[in-house]
């Protein structure tokens, strides 16, 4: 169990060293996303506008289970940084976000107020290989405020042709240090073909993560 | 266990899934994409040959081939991720320069290292 515990954490440290993330938080321009992550914490449903090659605007609507929270929120996401090799690419991305949120959580009668958050990302990936990291913040007046880290290591176990059905397996690390699980395993599945991604995943604790984007 | 066995049994089902559709795409060898193939509209004798850096993911480079395939002297295209090469088939005597090439991968996220005519 020591030995599980201390290859988690240096998995955790080697994945904030070197790249991460998920699908790209920026389009190509003039491209709309569409996507929606559900996982044991929360549901989230958000779509964002890639006006520029390094920026892109979005709208969230987020609920968090265990807090009953609802949170409603503009975004803004900034590619800091692209570098493009042969057979790789690496991102680094800045996100930030501002809105209202919503709670009738125990003492709280239908209170509202500001809530902003920001997060920093990075993600490298091969046709094979994938690892990412992305770490974000998010504050309340008063309700909440909550610092969480998620990294990821994949790879393709076939490597697909242009428009084929892809398949990856991922194992992500989750931390909230706040929670009583601080350290979270996470085993996905994901998919994709042409513009659609889904993601399936089960942790640790046998919940689930059901994720899906979709690119216009 | 039963968790496992489920992981195991999706994955098979991929793997399967995407058998099937190399059968099905028969004869689109990896050498015929990128002289012959073709991944949306029709081949023409007027083309341009890419080679990109970055080029990796299938769902993020959808977008080259939604935003070529938009332009009206483009007749087809044919994206092949494993060797980096884009081909741009065209209507008959028509051109796109070699800066709006550059522009529209640089807009959806990749660099071009050469460009190549076949004329």
């Amino acid at each position: 169990m020591k030995k599980a515990i201390i290859i988690t954490k240096l998995f955790f440290i080697l994945s904030f060293c070197f790249n991460n993330i998920s699908a790209r938080p920026v389009s190509y321009v003039g491209g709309w996303t569409v996507m929606s992550y559900n996982d044991y914490y929360r549901n989230t449903l958000l779509t964002h506008y890639s006006p520029t090659r390094k920026t892109s605007y979005g709208y969230t609507i987020q609920y968090w289970q265990n807090t009953e929270y609802w949170i409603n929120a503009f975004n803004i996401n900034y590619l800091a940084k692209r570098i493009n090799k042969k057979h790789s690419q690496a991102n680094f991305y800045l996100k930030g976000g501002l809105g209202l949120l919503n709670t009738d959580y125990e003492e709280y009668n239908n209170k509202n107020e500001l809530v902003s958050y920001g997060e920093f990302s990075f993600d490298w990936e091969t046709r094979k290989y994938f690892t990412s990291y992305a770490a974000n913040f998010m504050k309340s007046e008063s309700v909440d405020s909550t610092f969480m880290q998620k990294a990821r290591l994949g790879f393709a176990p076939y490597t697909a042709g242009y428009g084929a059905l892809h398949t990856w397996l991922m194992y992500e690390l989750h931390s909230m240090p706040e929670n009583d699980d601080a350290l979270i395993s996470n085993f996905v599945l994901r998919f994709f073909k042409s513009t659609n991604l889904l993601e399936l995943g089960i942790d640790q604790n046998k919940n689930t993560t059901v994720n899906f984007i979709k690119r216009f | 266990m039963k968790i496992l066995v489920i992981l195991l049994s999706s994955l098979l089902l991929t793997f399967t899934t995407h058998a099937t559709n190399c059968h099905k795409e028969g004869g689109h060898s990896h050498d015929e994409v990128t002289t012959n193939g073709l991944s949306s509209g029709e081949i023409t004798d007027n083309f341009i040959n890419i080679n990109v850096n970055g080029m990796v993911c299938d769902f993020c480079a959808q977008s080259i081939e939604k935003v070529f395939m938009k332009r009206i002297e483009v007749k087809g295209i044919n994206v092949d991720l494993e060797d980096q090469k884009v081909v741009i088939y065209l209507e008959k005597e028509t051109d796109i320069e070699d800066t709006t090439i550059s522009t529209i991968f640089e807009d959806a996220g990749y660099t071009v290292e050469t460009i190549n005519r076949n004329s």
